[in-house]
């Protein structure tokens, strides 16, 4: 791991409605280096996914907005560039796959079609060549007879097909940097492991860095190298995925790791956290976290933390993660 | 598909004759007035009368009559109008170029002003732009044609006497321009908002945000990604509307004198000319549904999901 890719300096975006403010992504910061694979988590509204969309400056505005930070995409200022600078970066060195794979090809075009788009648009590709390279692309991302799939319709492939052809659009134009937004969410278990074994290899094979966003701790564990966890819109957590499971500083991170069901243990019950995020539109003045804390104490509801880095590259937002031992908690039973 | 389309052709036959009877029955049935009397004057003798209606068979029991009738139209024979003696078929084709004329253009025109109407307000909905033609869409749905026909007319051809104010011109495209205005943008209108309202149902979809993502550009995010899919409701507006407009547009045929079938249907009315008026609403049924069956077809070019068998 020698060269940073991308190094996101504290991203705000902002949604702007006529509630109020929603601070979705505030004061964010990560790096990815080359060949990498980032782990984003956090549960619904915690703003992973606006992270992943502020990166290829998807975010819909009005009423979204970036309105600071820095996006560092090797030597340029994503957040500087003009649109049509953005335009060649998306699809051919960034790209990104998304959540649903039943809704995110076009319906009305085949899957030949749809990569070849890509292709020819950023390699210059004439109509035969790009159909050539859709079809080793579905090949590459495990697709049987690719020669006939690639004339195929959407609707003509089950979930775990389209996801697949998502990847290979995406890896198309062999891309440094993959955001993959819940890329597994919506697919059956066993297709999820596929999905996810296929991304690591093809990590390995391209050199792609990835993002993963997602919401599923166990789907980190077994792809990312580092994980950051978010939580009312900023990182809360973030280390090594090795650290994070065996000695988790952020009582939120303990939950999770809590939360995921277990077969082995004598109790059958589930630990979820209790309660729910706060209101995006009236976040309390100190830590977010601490209505739902079994930790909270005075100081956590006045004050919010800063991220205090625990160890080398071990970073906390808490008051107390000195005085807690959370690594027992998150063991016993 | 082979087997749809052919379906769907013998289809027409029932329907056809479906219309053939309604407008027979409400003919002579429901319609007051003798058509020899109106046609020979208030001062025809009673001898002469009764001679024409039996020379035109209409002594016969109405069972007779009706058989014969859907007897003919099986032969291609719509009858003898009772005004002037031609054959039915032949007043009606003679007029349908015209007619086909305009109905064709009113369509062109509002599908290029409607469509990019429609596309511009969904793609910038609820900025000022959307109002603007959502209101002159509104406005456009509001009047009526015939008003429409006639500033159009004051504008142009009274005060800026830049276009003739009415008549076929022996098909000069001069003579085309106001009525075909006049009578696509009313179309253009309801394309419009169907376009709109189409448009914002894709517009937000998962694919769409994918083509987003390619690094396409907006313009082929919205024409080649979101239009396609959101052009089946704007396609059936289009096609409804063509399919009626080649049955005669009534209003705007009178307003500019346009020698069309909607006048010819008019003045059928007017002189109880019951085989003329017969002849005009089978042949615009028939339209209705052949365009009908094009819109059909269509839908399986556009979306793949959509199979014929």
């Amino acid at each position: 791991m020698s060269s940073t890719l991308l190094e996101v300096k504290d991203l705000q975006t902002y949604f702007f409605t006529d509630r109020g403010t929603v601070k979705a992504v505030d004061g964010v910061s990560f790096d990815v280096e080359k060949g990498e694979t980032l782990g984003i988590v956090g549960e619904s509204g915690s703003g992973k996914s606006v992270t992943a969309a502020s990166i290829m400056q998807l975010v819909p505005s009005p009423p979204g907005d970036i309105v600071g930070g820095e996006i560092n995409f090797k030597d340029e200022n994503l957040l500087d560039l003009k649109m049509k600078r953005i335009r060649k970066i998306r699809g051919n060195e960034i790209s990104m796959i998304f959540q649903e794979p039943m809704t995110s090809l076009n319906p009305v075009y085949t899957i030949g079609e749809q990569i070849s788009e890509v292709l020819r648009l950023h390699q210059g590709l004439n109509k035969d060549e790009a159909l050539e390279k859709s079809i080793d692309m579905l090949e590459k991302v495990g697709i049987p007879s690719p020669e006939e799939r690639v004339h195929e319709h959407p609707h003509q492939l089950s979930g775990g097909m389209r996801q697949r052809v998502m990847i290979a659009m995406a890896l198309a134009c062999n891309p440094e940097l993959l955001i993959a937004d819940e890329p597994t969410t919506a697919l059956d278990v066993t297709i999820q492991a596929q999905i996810l074994e296929l991304m690591d290899e093809l990590r390995d094979e391209f050199n792609t860095s990835i993002i993963l966003i997602t919401h599923n701790l166990g789907v980190i564990a077994e792809v990312a190298d580092k994980v950051a966890v978010m939580y009312g819109g900023r990182i809360v957590e973030q280390t090594d995925t090795v650290t994070l499971y065996k000695d988790p500083e952020h009582p939120y991170t303990a939950g999770l790791i809590k939360s995921i069901p277990k077969i082995e243990g004598s109790e059958g019950k589930l630990k979820p956290i209790k309660g729910t995020v706060p209101d995006p539109l009236n976040f309390p003045n100190g830590c977010k976290f601490a209505n739902r804390c079994n930790y909270a104490e005075e100081k956590c509801w006045a004050e919010e933390p800063d991220l205090e880095e625990v160890k080398p590259d071990h970073y906390v937002r808490c008051w107390r993660w000195k005085e807690l031992d959370l690594k027992n908690e998150s063991e016993v039973k | 598909m082979l087997g749809y389309i052919l379906r769907k052709t013998l289809m027409v036959v029932p329907i056809l004759i479906g219309i053939a009877t309604i407008t027979f029955l409400l003919n002579f049935v429901f319609v007051p007035g003798d058509p020899v009397r109106i046609s020979m004057g208030q001062h025809a003798d009673p001898e002469t009368i009764e001679m024409i209606r039996a020379e035109m068979g209409l002594d016969d029991p109405l069972i007779v009559q009706y058989g014969r009738f859907i007897g003919g139209l099986f032969k291609g024979d719509f009858g003898k109008s009772f005004t002037t003696r031609q054959p039915v078929l032949d007043m009606v084709l003679e007029r349908f170029p015209a007619t086909a004329k305009l109905a064709l253009a009113a369509t062109i025109i509002s599908i290029v002003l409607g469509v990019s109407a429609g596309i511009v307000s969904a793609v910038k909905s609820n900025s000022f732009l959307d109002y603007f033609f959502m209101t002159f869409s509104m406005l456009g749905i509001s009047m009526p044609v015939y008003w429409l026909g006639l500033v159009l007319i004051v504008v142009f051809s009274l005060n800026l006497d830049l276009l003739p104010a009415g008549g076929y011109g022996s098909g000069s495209l001069r003579y085309l321009i106001l009525p075909a205005f006049a009578l696509g943008f009313r179309q253009a209108a309801k394309v419009a908002r169907m376009t709109r309202s189409s448009m914002l149902e894709v517009i937000d979809k998962d694919y769409v945000k994918t083509a987003r993502a390619k690094g396409l550009s907006e313009q082929i995010v919205v024409i080649k990604h979101a239009l396609k899919n959101a052009l089946i409701p704007v396609i059936t507006v289009i096609g409804t509307q063509l399919g009626y407009l080649l049955g005669g547009a009534v209003l705007t045929e009178s307003v500019f004198s346009w020698p069309g079938l909607g006048r010819l249907a008019v003045n059928a009315v007017l002189k109880r000319d019951f085989p003329l008026i017969q002849g005009t609403v089978i042949f615009l049924a028939a339209c209705f549904v052949l365009v009908n069956l094009l819109v059909d077809l269509s839908y399986g070019l556009l979306d793949p999901r959509i199979r014929y068998d």
